[in-house]
């Protein structure tokens, strides 16, 4: 049965409604789909009494009961003769993901964790345990696939750990959530895919290169992860040579981050007619004739002794400029004498995170071996990734020289539940931005505790003495705190020896919180004059530190009355030899302790 | 009689009225709070003194003397139970030293009272109950009322198709929401829902004109008009008979009806010794009520039949209502009480035997689904093609396998000979995503529960998946 003069009648009905039926005798059109209706209606019970009450609109007085009625009828009626039947080639799921799917997580818990994902929460860092279990449901998988339009570092960390469990399986999955519809859409998902994959889905990111209906900045994440394969560079020629704008600059950045001869000879042309503007691009490359010129700007902006001239660029501008060149030795080294050590090394620390070659580590460690007092965090940290267990023997005497420095990065060694594994975390070096750790070991080495439990220290600056054992004694204590249970006792023995003898040596809190977590099982006698060296070696460095911890020790009450009321008298002592500020603090510390009790 | 041993990190989580207090009474945990924690020898109670805002610490409570732990606090705060509840159960979790103390006169003198009102309870349940005696009087007043009511909605409604429905302006808008206010005086809460739904919805079409919306605008004001007839034929009928009184019948919830359990047991409305499961959960908001409902689709393990729970919790009053959450176990009810609707009826229970679920049960639930796609469609469009009924209709449909259209992707649900697309509504937006992302191996020879939908556009029907049933177990979409 044709049914659609049904269907007209029915969008006829809504037309009057939507115009209103004060005019329904004039709709002629109305009439006549009622007039061609009428055979159906002739046919079917249920048509013949919709056409019965659509006649009756033409007579009735007032006749808006009858098409609220008749419309009511005509939507009934048009669901009865609603088709279900879908003849669409189909093909089976090809998505095999983890076994054992978790999928029995509370609504309330789900919901709570997809919020997290959809606002790329900083808590994606530090997932709890629970959290952690929740990776496999397929419904934070689903929130992740729909968060990858985001750009945000805490994505990136997630992402990682989705990549862990899903491996390539989430590479279809990635793809699909590009959103090619949006101008505005960003190009995290494809930077996922050549995360996941590298050059296996070259074919896909050529397609969205040359792709001039897709949004912009897929087309530059796509350029971008073309660079991963060298048979890439005549189509990144291509693009450079017929694209404008963004897409040009992303094609020309790519192209001469390969070295091979079709970027030399573009980068000459650059450098030919060489503007400031064209500076990132030769920071981009990597090439002998980008390395050259790079090196040539920087020695044409000191002065014969190593300075810098007073109408050269600024040191970091050079060094930018030295980028992704990993045998741009000569203008490193040049540079030294102008940059502190910390910023030089981030230069050449960024270079190694975009592309961890053999080339750049090995650049890095004959720059160390050269100049080993300004190249010894960026040396510490090749040696972390390559050799993790020697890493400190293999940095010699510098290790002992420049161990503040050094244990700021060990302070971002931590040990990932998800993984199971101790990470090094880019940001120890101020490395900010996409996949921010490295993972290095399960167990963590003994050199690296010897290291931070080290009693040694042949500084002869005491602010910096004190300073690096504050620090050693904040490393062991983030140690304890969070290293992997089965290292727990091999850490805490030396740990805590190291705090009872910091305890003569520094006032930090880090030591007494030591002590007082992790030394559970000391005789009161242990205890004894711990707070007495916290404060007076406080004072001798000019600070008033608080009366704390010993609450936490397992002291009798009048044994802590009774230390801190002599810790009082030894303070009156200072009267005078130290600012009366400080002295004032401490007093007020000691007495408010004395009230307390 | 259960022992504090009895708490479980669930326990509490069960128990908090929402996150939120769960989260501030772990803060209370953490941050040591509380000044002293007693337990008393039998271990049947924990209590303690909290630092609060006020001068006096509060005095806090958990007793576990009876079938359900009894909460008791000294602050004012109106949650049940409150953050120092949780708070001192949460440090009874954390292994924190109870000092044991004898159980205060207070709550002996409390344990005593309850224990008198469960012996009177029991004895009133030996008796044979009368049911509440009715006022026919006020019921009769308060149907002409509404009828009053029902005649100045219609004239809303005839006016609204009379002028034409695209033709609302914000002006007459204003006009209509005063309209639609009075309707409250009218003891008419459904019919002014609805009323509010149009004029939203009108006052969105005058910003951006749309077809799609129109239509919506005009299935509402038929919706409108639909409800006011047949509610002024009820209405009409029970003023007739004389029988003013409830009856299985959706529009006395309709007109605002409040249905009291022992209403629905008289007129039968009940099943003994049920056995259900959860299916699905979800939290949905409704912006026209301005709640959340807290909604979840059950099977009953015995007919396969679908119902429904709604916890509705208004915005305003939300974090006094305790939110509800999934549930995963069997329950056994001894009395489930349905409410008057149709395919899928609104259940509710008082008291629930919670086991958890064995393998076998899902082969059970399985045995249960719609015999084909064929008969599931012709139920759900019987259902659909009544005007006041929802715009889906839930069902367990069973499937060999649920494979993806190569063109664009869409879901399609394959049994025997026959098909149908799966596709997402508004309740369920992101289920035939997760859907796609879900192991292979799940979507072979299980039961999908769907909301069955017709697209007036496509002039088809549609099934919204919700949740997967597979022999071993219950996948949730959403």
């Amino acid at each position: 049965m044709n049914v659609t003069p049904f269907y007209e009648l029915r969008s006829r009905l809504y037309a009057c409604a939507a115009a209103g039926c004060q005019t329904v005798s004039e709709d002629f059109r109305l009439k006549k789909a009622v007039d061609e209706f009428k055979p159906l209606a002739e046919l079917n019970k249920a048509f013949g009494k919709l056409s019965a009450l659509c006649q009756s609109l033409f007579t009735a007085e007032n006749p808006s009961r009858q098409l609220a009625d008749a419309i009511a009828l005509a939507d009934a009626l048009a669901v009865t003769q609603g088709t279900f039947a879908d003849n669409s080639e189909v093909i089976p799921s090809e998505v095999s993901t983890v076994s054992g799917q978790m999928i029995n997580a509370p609504y309330s818990v789900i919901s709570e964790f997809c919020e997290k994902i959809f606002k790329c929460s900083p808590n994606l860092y530090e997932l709890s345990e629970d959290e952690t279990a929740l990776l496999s449901d397929p419904r934070v998988l689903m929130a992740f696939i729909k968060a990858c339009g985001k750009n945000s570092t805490y994505l990136d960390y997630f992402s990682e750990m989705m990549f862990e469990i899903y491996g390539d399986r989430l590479v279809p999955l990635l793809k699909n959530a590009v959103d090619m519809s949006d101008p505005k859409a960003s190009g995290t998902a494809v930077e996922y895919v050549s995360a996941v994959s590298g050059s296996a889905e070259n074919a896909w990111f050529l397609s969205l290169a040359r792709d001039e209906n897709a949004p912009q900045n897929v087309r530059i994440a796509a350029i971008s992860a073309l660079g991963k394969d060298s048979k890439n560079v005549p189509y990144l020629l291509e693009l450079y040579n017929t694209e404008k704008g963004k897409v040009k600059n992303q094609a020309l950045d790519t192209l001469v981050s390969i070295d091979c001869p079709e970027a030399e000879e573009v980068i000459a042309k650059l450098i030919a007619k060489y503007k400031p503007s064209c500076d990132s691009h030769i920071s981009a490359a990597c090439g002998k004739t980008a390395t050259d010129f790079a090196v040539g700007l920087v020695k044409s902006g000191l002065t014969p002794s190593g300075y810098l001239t007073n109408e050269s660029r600024r040191a970091d501008e050079y060094l930018s400029l030295l980028s992704n060149k990993p045998y741009a030795d000569e203008g490193f080294l040049l540079l030294a004498k102008q940059q502190e050590p910390e910023i030089i090394n981030q230069f050449l620390l960024i270079s190694l995170r975009r592309k961890n070659t053999e080339e750049y580590r090995a650049l890095i460690h004959r720059l160390f071996e050269k100049a080993p007092q300004v190249f010894y965090t960026a040396e510490f940290f090749v040696l972390l990734t390559e050799d993790t267990e020697n890493a400190v023997a293999r940095m010699g005497k510098n290790a002992e020289e420049h161990r503040l420095e050094l244990l700021n990065v060990i302070n971002g060694i931590n040990y990932d539940k998800f993984y199971g594994e101790y990470c090094l975390d880019w940001r120890a070096a101020r490395i900010y931005g996409r996949y921010p750790v490295v993972r290095l070991t399960d167990s963590y080495p003994q050199q690296l505790i010897d290291f931070i439990c080290d009693r040694r220290c042949t500084l002869s600056d005491n602010r910096l003495r004190n300073r690096t054992f504050s620090s050693a004694a904040e490393a062991a204590l983030m140690l304890l705190n969070s290293c992997n249970p089965e290292d727990y006792e091999r850490i805490k023995v030396p740990a805590v020896n190291f705090a009872f003898f910091l305890c003569s040596e520094i006032s930090s809190s880090y030591v007494l919180e030591i002590i007082s977590q992790h030394f559970k099982d000391g005789k009161s006698s242990d205890y004894r004059g711990i707070i007495t060296k916290f404060v007076l070696n406080g004072l001798k460095n000019g600070s008033s530190m608080p009366v704390r911890g010993i609450d936490n020790f397992p002291l009798s009450e009048s044994e802590k009355v009774e230390e801190i009321t002599a810790l009082m008298n030894k303070v009156a002592a200072f009267k005078g030899q130290i600012a009366d500020f400080v002295y004032d603090h401490q007093m007020r510390y000691i007495k408010d302790y004395l009230n307390r009790k | 009689m259960s022992t504090v041993n009895s708490i479980t990190a669930e326990l509490i989580s069960s128990a908090a009225p929402n996150a939120a207090a769960a989260q501030n009474g772990q803060k209370i945990s953490r941050s040591g709070g509380f000044q002293s924690l007693f337990i008393s020898e039998d271990k049947t109670l924990i209590f303690g003194d909290c630092k609060g805002s006020g001068s006096k610490p509060y005095r806090t409570s958990a007793d576990f003397s009876g079938d359900a732990p009894v909460f008791r606090c000294s602050c004012p705060s109106r949650q049940f139970p409150c953050k120092h509840c949780l708070g001192i159960m949460y440090d009874w979790l954390a292994g924190k030293s109870f000092g044991i103390a004898p159980i205060p006169a207070d709550i002996l003198e409390k344990r005593e009272k309850l224990a008198k009102r469960a012996e009177k309870g029991v004895s009133d349940e030996a008796t044979v109950k009368k049911p509440p005696k009715q006022n026919k009087a006020a019921a009769e007043k308060k149907l002409k009322k509404q009828a009053e009511g029902l005649e100045l909605a219609e004239k809303f409604v005839n006016d609204l198709f009379s002028r034409g429905i695209s033709s609302v302006s914000s002006a007459a808008a204003e006009q209509y929401k005063n309209l639609a206010k009075q309707l409250g005086d009218y003891y008419l809460p459904e019919p002014q829902a609805i009323m509010n739904e149009i004029i939203t919805a009108a006052e969105r079409l005058t910003a951006s004109p749309d077809d799609r919306e129109l239509a919506r605008l005009t299935g509402l004001c038929v919706k409108l008009s639909s409800a006011v007839r047949k509610s002024k034929a009820y209405i009409a009928e029970k003023l007739e008979s004389g029988e003013v009184l409830p009856e299985d019948n959706i529009l006395y919830e309709e007109m605002g009806g409040v249905w009291k359990l022992t209403q629905l047991k008289e007129i039968g409305l009940f099943k003994e010794n049920a056995r259900i499961i959860q299916l699905s959960f979800t939290v949905l908001h409704d912006n026209i009520h301005k709640a959340d409902i807290d909604f979840a689709y059950w099977a009953d393990l015995d007919t396969g039949e679908i119902s429904k729970t709604e916890n509705i919790r208004p915005l305003k009053a939300a974090k006094y209502i305790k939110a509800e959450n999934s549930v995963f176990g069997v329950h056994r009810i001894k009395e489930l009480y349905r409410y008057p609707g149709g395919l899928n009826r609104r259940i509710r229970w008082e008291a629930a035997d919670i086991s958890e679920a064995e393998v076998g049960v899902y082969a059970e639930l399985l045995s249960k689904t719609e015999k084909s796609l064929s008969d599931a469609v012709k139920r759900a469009k019987n259902e659909l093609k009544n005007t006041l009924s929802d715009e889906n209709a839930a069902l367990l449909v069973p499937y060999d396998s649920i494979e993806f259209a190569v063109s664009d992707g869409h879901p399609v649900l394959k049994f025997g000979e026959e098909t149908i697309a799966l596709r997402p509504n508004e309740s369920y937006p992101d289920s035939c995503k997760v859907l796609s992302v879900l192991d292979g191996q799940y979507l072979k020879n299980g039961a999908l529960l769907g909301e069955f939908f017709y697209s007036s556009e496509e002039r088809r029907i549609f099934v919204c998946p919700v949740s997967v049933v597979t022999k071993d177990g219950i996948i949730r979409l959403c």
